[in-house]
C-alpha cells in the first residue's frame, strides 16, 4: 500500500509537472477546468475589492494602455492572436469570448491588477493606477462589443 | 519482477495498486483544491525554485534535442557573421526576450516581476550551467505554466542559435544590447483596430511587436530601423535574419497593408523621417 502511494506521488511530481511543462496543446478538459478556476478565483477576490474601479474617462487613455501593454498577448482587436498570445501555454485568452463578456469588471478589473501566476498574466499594479485598469477594461467591453 | 524478497503475492500486487489508485486520486483531489491558490501564488521558495528548475531539464531532456544545431562557424558575440547577416541574435534577442529578460539579460526587463514565476536571470548560475541543447528547446518550445512563450513556429532554427550564442555573450557580459526607445502614451494612442487604415495599421504594429525592435514609428537606431517600406509584405512573411516569420493567422494581408499605411502616414513627431 505505501509503496503503491510512493510511487504514485512520484509520478505526479516527475511525470505530470514536467509534461506539462513541455505541453503545447489544450485539451477541452483542461481549457474548461482551467476557466472554472480562473472564474472562481476571479469572482472571489473581485467581490472583496475594497475599492470599486472607477468610472472610466473615455479621453482614450484605456485604448492607448490596452495597445502598448495588453495587445502584444491579447491582440489589437481581443481576439487573442498578439506576437505572444498563441505562443505560451495555457495561450492568451480571446477577450472577446462568451466566458470573458460574462464576467463582471471587478473580477477583470482584478485580474488586470494582479495578474493570474502560472499562466503568464502580468500583474500590472505597479504599472497603472487604479483608474487606468478601470479604463483599460472599459475599453475591453469597446472590443467585446465590435466583435458582437 | 519485484526486488522484494519472494516476489509479491496475490494480495501484495492488490495492495500495491490499492496504494497506487489512493495516491492518484489523492494527488487529484490536492491539485484541485490547490488550483486557485496557484493562481495568487507570487513567492518561490528554495525548494519550489529548485523542483522547478529540475522539472525544466527533464521536460527539455524528455522532449529530447529536436534538430540538430546549425555548425558553429559563427561569430560569439553578434551570433552570426556580421559581413552577411550582422547581429541576428542580438536583434531576435532584443524583440523577443528584452522585454521579459533585460537587454541585459538579468530578468529585469519592463514585464520580468511581474508575471509568477518571474522571468529567470539569464546571466545567474543556473541558465549558464544548461547545455546549448536545453536553451534550445526551451525558446523553441516555451515554458508551459510560465510566461515563457514557445518561438519554434516563428523563429527558424538558425536564429535560435544565433540565439543561445547571444545569451551566452550576455552571460560573459559581452552582450552589445541596442536602445531601442519606448514609443510613448501619445504614440500608441494613434492605434485604433476600429479606426482607419493608418490607425489599424498601428494597433497591429504595436500588437505584433515590432516596435520592439523598429521603435515607434521604424526609427529605431542602426539596421533595425525600418529602411525600405515598398518590401514590408515579403519581408514580414519571409523574416529576416533575427526577425521572427509572421504567418497570415497572425497578420493578414490587409493588416500588412494597413501597417503599411501607417509607416507612410507616420505622424510627424521630430520633424523628418
Amino acid at each position: 500500500m505505501l509503496t503503491g502511494l510512493l510511487i504514485s506521488v512520484l509520478l505526479i511530481l516527475g511525470v505530470v509537472v514536467p509534461t506539462a511543462i513541455a505541453q503545447r496543446h489544450m485539451g477541452a478538459l483542461e481549457d474548461f477546468y482551467g476557466g472554472a478556476v480562473v472564474r472562481l478565483v476571479s469572482r472571489n477576490n473581485g467581490a472583496t475589492l475594497s475599492q470599486a474601479p472607477t468610472q472610466p474617462r473615455g479621453d482614450g487613455i484605456g485604448r492607448s494602455a490596452y495597445i502598448a501593454s495588453c495587445s502584444q498577448c491579447h491582440g489589437a482587436s481581443g481576439d487573442a492572436e498578439g506576437a505572444f498570445g498563441p505562443a505560451t501555454h495555457p495561450a492568451a485568452t480571446d477577450l472577446t469570448s462568451r466566458a470573458v463578456i460574462q464576467m463582471s469588471d471587478a473580477e477583470l478589473f482584478w485580474i488586470v491588477k494582479n495578474g493570474l501566476s502560472f499562466t503568464g498574466m502580468p500583474s500590472y499594479a505597479r504599472q497603472y493606477s487604479d483608474e487606468d485598469i478601470a479604463d483599460v477594461v472599459s475599453y475591453i467591453r469597446t472590443l467585446q462589443s465590435v466583435a458582437h | 519482477m519485484w526486488p522484494i524478497s519472494g516476489g509479491l503475492g496475490h494480495t501484495g500486487k492488490r495492495r500495491l495498486a490499492g496504494g497506487l489508485l489512493l495516491g492518484l486520486v489523492l494527488g487529484a483531489v490536492v491539485a484541485f483544491a490547490f488550483m486557485p491558490a496557484a493562481l495568487t501564488h507570487k513567492e518561490a521558495g528554495g525548494v519550489e525554485l529548485a523542483y522547478g528548475r529540475a522539472m525544466v531539464s527533464l521536460a527539455a531532456r524528455i522532449d529530447g534535442p529536436g534538430p540538430q544545431a546549425p555548425p558553429p562557424n559563427r561569430n560569439l558575440v553578434t551570433g552570426l557573421d556580421p559581413k552577411v547577416t550582422p547581429n541576428a541574435g542580438r536583434n531576435a534577442y532584443t524583440g523577443l526576450c528584452a522585454d521579459c529578460h533585460g537587454e541585459e539579460g538579468d530578468g529585469q526587463g519592463p514585464l520580468g516581476s511581474s508575471t509568477f514565476p518571474p522571468a529567470t536571470d539569464l546571466t545567474s548560475q543556473e541558465p549558464k550551467r544548461r547545455t546549448d541543447a536545453e536553451l534550445r528547446w526551451i525558446i523553441r518550445n516555451g515554458l508551459g505554466f510560465s510566461a515563457m512563450p514557445g518561438f519554434g513556429d516563428s523563429l527558424p532554427e538558425d536564429d535560435v542559435s544565433s540565439l543561445v550564442m547571444y545569451i551566452r555573450a550576455l552571460q560573459a557580459g559581452q552582450g552589445q544590447p541596442i536602445k531601442v526607445p519606448t514609443p510613448t502614451a501619445e504614440q500608441f494612442g494613434a492605434a485604433n483596430s476600429e479606426g482607419d487604415a493608418t490607425q489599424r495599421g498601428a494597433a497591429a504594429y504595436f500588437a505584433q511587436g515590432c516596435q520592439l525592435c523598429h521603435g515607434a514609428i521604424g526609427d529605431a537606431p542602426d539596421e533595425l530601423g525600418i529602411q525600405d517600406i515598398s518590401q514590408l509584405r515579403d519581408t514580414i512573411r519571409r523574416g529576416r535574419p533575427g526577425m521572427p516569420v509572421f504567418s497570415s493567422s497572425k497578420l493578414s494581408d490587409a493588416q500588412i497593408a494597413d501597417i503599411q499605411a501607417y509607416l507612410e502616414n507616420v505622424p510627424q513627431t521630430n520633424g523628418e523621417r
